[in-house]
């Protein structure tokens, strides 16, 4: 089972991860319960950085495809082939465009909308 | 005078397999996979010429001859003046012996690292490709190994302790080969821990020749790691001032032991014939 990603593609490195391991698993060649190499051994391996394949499990993990059992390491969610289909940008999407459109019937400008976003983005908690 | 006759013969051993017999197949092998997979049609597995490569071989073949002419020497001059057996020092002349034997091959791996350093350098390749399944110690070696290299490391402690009444001392004997045999048991966890989770060292070698590279790597070490204990337990137990020359026999069987494991399960595990040379072939 080989994974294979282009360091010159658009797409960012960790993004490539995510969707090739959401294809294994939709395509039922990753199953439920087996077990994925740690963080350290898939970053050597690819030759990348550790944080973009921790980052790559951690939208994995987010999204219920993948779990991490502490020292046993990392394994395959029970559900998730239903998970994969779940798509949080579109919820985001969504949800941004819903909040753009009441602010600006509420008179906001476009420039006032983009400052207060960056100024959210800048003091947002990080998510746990 | 037994003792010394079988010393004898436990050193010739020791020149013919590690200066003549295992060099002869490591030359052999090299020589094969110039032959069979020249840099012509397996470019990415050479950084030098063909002539760059023979002249290498017949220096590395030379390093070899040169050792076993010193070796020769060596029991010659046993043989001619035996009461050097009787010097303190004496049990350490096969270790020094073997160290002069591993030199031809520690600049084999010298210059594969630097090989290999060369081949990285040149890998422009945009793709990048790993394997999905997870690399654990125990897919390589057995439990049982690992338990063994443990419970042989601690007697030997407890035995050491034990001679001294269990007094920490770490000015004795028994308490410099705990804290050394320890230090190197780190060695090999650490040298253990990188070839199973480190990076790639050859960027095109195929998966299942890297599994069986790590399987060598994990087996020499935990191999070694037993021999050590051994020896210092049976360094323990004998009484060296009476029987000198029988430690200096076990030091070149321990000698032995360790390198005909690293170059048997090298040569074994590692044939020409098994390893996928398709990967060095020139990029599409």
């Amino acid at each position: 089972m080989q994974i294979t990603i282009d360091i010159e593609d658009d797409v960012p490195l960790f993004a490539q991860l995510v969707n090739q391991i959401k294809s294994l698993v939709t395509s039922d060649q990753l199953s439920p319960g087996q077990a994925l190499p740690s963080i350290r051994q898939l970053a050597n391996d690819l030759e990348l950085n550790n944080k973009t394949v921790a980052k790559a499990y951690k939208i994995l993990e987010r999204d219920a495809v993948i779990q991490t059992k502490g020292y046993r390491g990392t394994f395959i969610h029970p559900e998730a082939k239903s998970n994969c289909s779940v798509n949080i940008n579109d919820w985001v999407n969504e949800q941004i465009q819903n909040v753009v459109a009441a602010l600006k019937e509420g008179g906001a400008t476009d420039s006032e909308i983009r400052i207060a976003f960056n100024n959210a983005m800048h003091i947002s908690p990080r998510s746990k | 005078m037994l003792e010394l006759q079988l010393f004898y013969g436990i050193l010739v051993l020791q020149i013919f397999l590690f200066s003549f017999y295992f060099p002869k197949l490591l030359l052999q092998r090299m020589q094969s996979i110039l032959t069979n997979y020249p840099p012509q049609e397996y470019p990415l597995l050479y950084t030098s010429s063909v002539d760059e490569c023979k002249i290498f071989h017949r220096r590395y073949a030379l390093f070899n001859h040169l050792c076993m002419a010193f070796g020769i020497a060596l029991v010659a001059g046993i043989v001619l003046n035996p009461e050097i057996m009787e010097a303190s020092g004496a049990i350490m002349l096969p270790w020094g012996y073997f160290m002069l034997q591993m030199l031809p091959l520690l600049w084999l791996e010298v210059s594969q690292c630097s090989q290999l350093k060369q081949i990285r350098k040149g890998d422009f390749r945009t793709l990048k490709q790993a394997s999905l399944t997870p690399r654990r110690l125990f897919n390589f070696i057995s439990p049982l190994w690992i338990a063994i290299a443990v419970i042989a490391y601690f007697s030997l402690a407890v035995i050491g302790l034990h001679k001294h009444d269990y007094d920490i001392n770490f000015s004795s004997d028994a308490m410099e080969k705990i804290l050394i045999l320890g230090a190197t048991n780190i060695g090999f966890i650490v040298v253990v821990y990188f070839a199973l989770y480190g990076k790639k060292k050859d960027p095109y070698m195929a998966d299942k020749d890297r599994m069986k590279q790590i399987g060598v790597i994990v087996k020499t070490a935990v191999f070694t790691s037993i021999a050590m204990s051994l020896f210092a337990f049976a360094t323990e137990v004998f009484d060296s001032q009476t029987q000198t020359t029988l430690l200096t026999i076990v030091m070149s069987i321990y000698c032995q032991a360790i390198a005909f494991t690293y170059l048997y399960l090298v040569l074994k595990t590692m044939k020409p014939e098994d390893v996928d040379f398709s990967v060095y072939q020139a990029n599409e």
